[in-house]
């Protein structure tokens, strides 16, 4: 078959692009952060590739998305160090891992646990990876058919799955993204030449820099709320190499669930408002239901980590499937990434593979390398990650917004980027407060004015008629299933609250 | 905290969703062109959006009147600081260069953070660290160019 000459060329154009001195160095760079940044509970990968963002700048974009894209998956790894060994994840995915993970290291097990959370992992991320090389040839090839009536409608889809699909309110998360959508609107209308919400600031004609938004939303915000947090608390466990070496029956143990926790994660990780905690989450869920015997769950089950670690390492990986073929993000960081990728002149989406294969089958290699570093980092090196555990936060968060600021104006090389994120820093806290989510803003202020173009371009080929975006077949369909999402939201919402109602009766 | 009888976060948050789509709705409507739906200008679309907002807006605070909920306080005081501490970097960076905009950073913010943790000491070698690290990722990592101390005066 002729896809496999395709596939064997574009591994190769990968390769190249990879193993260059440079991308490598990026690469061991990015996951080198990301593990840092997962092992410290308080910064989460999102405000991390928000305050590295403004470096990509200086880069090329094959270095800067791999660099960014290290960060992101190299944070499920770090961040079940902490949740093992002091029961206080450093990011969300690693949340579930607590569960069996911390009772293990009290039971003098840590050294084991932590080696197969990076197995598991390692495993998860190949798995992820296979499928999207895999995969993405085969999408790009429908996608290229696609016109923009298609591309809004798949955006609008994506925009409605993330708020409905995802914790919290749905109603306040399509709430943000619209305001996100708003800000994006900000500047000069390309077309027309027209001023929207500028003010008569000149700064604003570009629009708001999305490095602004995310350093404030994210970074500045961020530090606000957590600056008075309680200092931690950690025992430093000294864990040995030999320590590590699991005994059989923990690999036996771990087999099947790394496989179905890798399956739970590659799915959930190509759908929009879905990521590596969910899939953790139900990875978690499904191997306790499987369980020939559940109750060992929660006191130690080396299956309690190994699932949900697969499966938030290849949730990792597939969130680039929609994002790289289509252009569509899943989540806000993914909508950075594309963010990131756009500033440099690159429009994630079919044409890019073709455009530009050095940088997506570069990026594709680099996941290979980077996982293959993560498992050198994570196993013989675990011990700089142990003491890193004991850096208090209130030492942390004055260099982070030295980061924010000296970041900011680097990237806008002007003051003006500054009072951005100090706007966007309070209305995040703010938001914090009113819990409206900020990731659906930036969602929203990235695709909206995509969706705009997109709308646009559309009435202009149908001629203003509206109908086409339902006429037309992918499109229609597409925004068939939107509706019934929508329904459906809304008919789990009215049932929750009668449940509730009942309850409060009884 | 008390729970109060409506959740007064959600009539707040509401209300400002609402009153922000209102705004964005009368923009686009006075000041751009929305233009007809078969020739759409560029205020169709925020127009558009500013309506949504008013509609979710209500939404949002509307079911919050028949609801419990409790109102707790933003933390404001350190998010003065916070912000103050960036202000002052921001108008020290201009005139003074670098340096003394990052110590006034570092110092401020220091008063954010729980009182316990805040001596002399840290303050000092804190600043000293943030300082070095700028300098050497922006300036000999990265080729930024920034006057390290400047005189506007």
């Amino acid at each position: 078959m002729d896809m496999f000459g395709d596939i064997a060329g574009n591994i190769s154009i990968g390769m190249e692009t990879a193993f260059s001195p440079t991308n490598l160095w990026y690469c061991f760079l990015g996951v080198f952060l990301g593990t840092f940044i997962g092992t410290l509970p308080g910064i989460g990968p999102l405000a991390a590739i928000s305050m590295l963002f403004p470096i990509t700048f200086y880069l090329e974009p094959t270095a800067a998305l791999i660099m960014l894209a290290g960060i992101w998956y190299g944070t499920a790894y770090g961040g079940s160090t902490a949740a093992i060994l002091i029961n206080v994840p450093g990011t969300a995915s690693s949340a579930v891992t607590s569960l069996d993970g911390y009772p293990l290291a009290r039971q003098g097990r840590a050294g084991v646990a932590l080696f197969i959370t990076a197995i598991s992992s390692f495993v998860g991320g190949s798995i992820g990876i296979l499928l999207m090389m895999l995969f993405s040839p085969i999408i790009v090839v429908y996608a290229l058919k696609f016109g923009s009536a298609e591309y809004f409608s798949l955006m609008v889809l994506g925009l409605v799955a993330a708020s409905s699909i995802s914790d919290g309110s749905a109603i306040k998360s399509i709430t943000m993204t619209v305001v996100g959508i708003v800000f994006g609107t900000v500047g000069m209308d390309i077309y027309t030449g027209a001023e929207r919400f500028t003010f008569g600031l000149l700064e604003l004609d570009e629009g708001i820099s999305l490095v602004a938004v995310a350093l404030g939303l994210f970074g500045m915000a961020e530090v606000i709320s957590s600056v008075r947090m309680d200092p931690l608390s950690t025992s430093q466990r000294k864990v040995t190499l030999r320590s590590m070496v699991p005994n059989r029956d923990d690999i036996k143990r771990s087999t099947a669930p790394t496989l179905r926790g890798a399956g739970v994660g590659s799915f959930f990780g190509t759908l929009p408002g879905t990521g590596p905690t969910i899939a953790a989450f139900l990875a978690y869920a499904l191997e306790k239901r499987v369980a020939k015997d559940p109750s060992r769950f929660g006191k130690g089950a080396v299956e309690g980590i190994a699932a949900p670690e697969a499966a938030n390492n290849a949730a990792d990986q597939t969130a680039f499937i929609p994002t790289m073929t289509l252009g569509i993000p899943g989540s806000a960081t993914m909508a950075l990434m594309i963010g990131a990728l756009m500033i440099q002149g690159i429009t994630p989406g079919p044409s890019m593979m073709t455009e530009r294969p050095d940088v997506f089958w570069g990026l594709v290699m680099s996941f290979w390398i980077g996982n293959v570093l993560l498992l050198i980092l994570n196993i013989p090196l675990v011990g700089i990650w142990v003491r890193l555990l004991t850096v208090p936060y209130h030492l942390l968060y004055p260099v982070i917004l030295a980061l924010i600021c000296v970041g900011v104006y680097g990237a806008s090389n002007s003051i003006f980027g500054l009072w951005v994120v100090i706007f966007f820093g309070v209305l995040g806290f703010l938001m914090r407060w009113a819990s409206l989510p900020a990731a659906s803003l930036l969602l929203g202020f990235v695709l909206g004015p995509l969706m705009e173009q997109h709308f646009r371009r559309a009435m202009a080929i149908s001629r203003g008629d509206y109908m086409t975006f339902i006429e037309r077949p992918v499109s229609g369909t597409v925004l068939a299933i939107t509706a019934l999402l929508i329904l459906f939201s809304i008919w789990a919402y009215y049932r929750g609250r009668k449940r509730g109602e009942d309850a409060e009766a009884a | 905290m008390a729970t109060q009888s409506r959740d007064y976060k959600d009539i707040i948050s509401g209300a400002v969703v609402l009153l922000f789509g209102a705004y964005v709705l009368g923009y686009a409507w006075t000041r751009l062109d929305i233009g007809t739906l078969t020739q759409m200008g560029p205020g169709m679309f925020p127009a558009g959006a500013g309506a949504l907002l008013v509609a979710f807006g209500a939404a949002i605070a509307l079911p919050a009147f028949r609801r419990t909920g409790t109102l707790t306080m933003p933390d404001w005081r350190s998010a003065a600081i916070i912000v103050a501490a960036m202000v002052a970097f921001g108008i020290t960076l201009p005139l003074f260069g670098i340096i003394p905009a990052l110590v006034l950073l570092t110092n401020i913010s220091l008063f954010a953070g729980r009182p316990e943790t805040r001596s002399l000491l840290t303050s000092v070698l804190l600043t000293v660290f943030v300082c070095a690290f700028v300098i050497l990722v922006f300036r000999v990592g990265l080729g930024l160019r920034f006057e390290l101390i400047g005189w506007a005066l």
